[in-house]
């Protein structure tokens, strides 16, 4: 049960700008630049905030999703700030080069350095950094507890 | 309410994005007043000072020294990094002090619910805007949701609100709620495996495309 679109125009995606060490980590260095939306808690009162970029694929989602769940139910709300809309390609193993690209594997959403990844609300502040705090142990990056921003 | 800060300010000369950064690693943060009809004024203020008057202190009119003259100002906009840790720029709007102004305020609670009755608590907004004079800008609206109940929410109409201060929302808007969970956002589409993928849109085919093709065979 993982978030995908339920309609595209095109099934395979082309895969975007890396950063990094090209020749070591071709196209699985963390995403480039840095995230100027969808920054900042916006729906709850506590968020968590992805400190590196990358792919997060549906299934990492998922498995935040069933922590934040499990932690939350019956006492508060939670929201989910990333969507996969990003399909990924691979090629099966022990397949000679060329013929094409390949199938798609799996859905990712593309995570730049500041993305609030969940939110959390109608939680007391120790409760909400006990939840994410689980979470973050299944994201692929750093994360850190962000609470709402200066009222301006 | 929030205090009046004093802040001192330095004219500012050079613009851009570079020009910004070296005042920055100084300790400064780029500013602009404008306001009242008058010539805009690209200043700097010290960021440390801003930031207590902002985070510590709940500033939002502040008594700017511009030049040798004192300035009353409203905190217009705040720019942050991409972390949301540091600011980036600030916006000054000049103001009179028994003017009216348009803000936000927080909203926050008080206390817990007596029963929660099943339900998980919902705050669909977490600032109002408002109307008041800029020396009555209130901290934040505070409610008291001791006696909140499933079904019956609360509204702009039902807020206790200081005096002089005036609610921009609608009056039937809700503020916070006891939600039943099942009302949440509709979990994820199950989709087993990557064999069934999304439906891919295709493009409609024009009446001229089907005659050219017709042709060609």
């Amino acid at each position: 049960m993982s978030l995908m679109p339920k309609r595209v125009k095109f099934r395979k995606n082309q895969r975007g700008v890396a950063r990094g060490n090209q020749a070591q980590k071709k196209y699985n260095g963390a995403i480039k630049g840095n995230a100027h939306r969808g920054n900042y808690v916006a729906y709850g009162d506590y968020g968590l905030q992805a400190l590196e970029g990358g792919w997060l694929s549906a299934e990492s989602i998922e498995s935040g999703r069933v922590t934040v769940t499990r932690f939350v139910s019956g006492e508060g709300r939670y929201y989910i700030r990333v969507f996969p809309h990003k399909s990924v390609t691979s090629i099966p193993a022990e397949t000679r080069m060329g013929k094409g690209k390949g199938e798609p594997e799996y859905w990712a959403a593309v995570v730049r350095t500041g993305q609030i990844l969940f939110e959390v609300g109608g939680l007391p502040e120790q409760a909400a950094r006990d939840c994410l705090a689980r979470v973050a142990y299944k994201m692929p990056f750093k994360c850190r507890f962000v609470a709402r921003r200066p009222n301006i | 309410m929030s205090q009046t800060v004093s802040l001192a300010t330095e004219p500012r000369t050079g613009t851009g994005s570079r020009a910004a950064q070296k005042l920055r690693k100084q300790g400064l943060l780029p500013a602009v007043i404008y306001g009242h009809k008058e010539e805009t004024v690209a200043v700097t203020v010290n960021a440390k000072e801003l930031h207590r008057a902002i985070v510590t202190l709940h500033a939002r009119v502040l008594d700017l020294s511009v030049g040798g003259k004192t300035e009353t100002v409203l905190i217009r906009e705040l720019q942050w990094d991409h972390l949301g840790s540091e600011m980036m720029h600030v916006d000054f709007a000049r103001i009179s002090k028994d003017e009216k102004v348009k803000v936000t305020v927080p909203v926050k609670l008080k206390n817990a619910p007596k029963s929660m009755g099943g339900g998980v608590l919902d705050q669909p907004f977490h600032q109002l805007h408002i109307e008041c004079l800029a020396t009555a800008i209130p901290d934040d609206i505070t409610i008291d949701i001791t006696n909140l109940t499933l079904g019956q929410p609360i509204h702009v109409k039902e807020l206790t609100l200081p005096e002089g201060v005036k609610v921009l929302e609608s009056q039937e808007v809700v503020v916070v709620q006891l939600k039943l969970p099942g009302a949440e956002a509709a979990a994820p589409t199950p989709i087993d495996g990557t064999a069934t993928g999304p439906e891919v849109i295709k493009p409609e085919k024009k009446k001229g495309d089907e005659e050219d093709e017709e042709k060609k065979k």
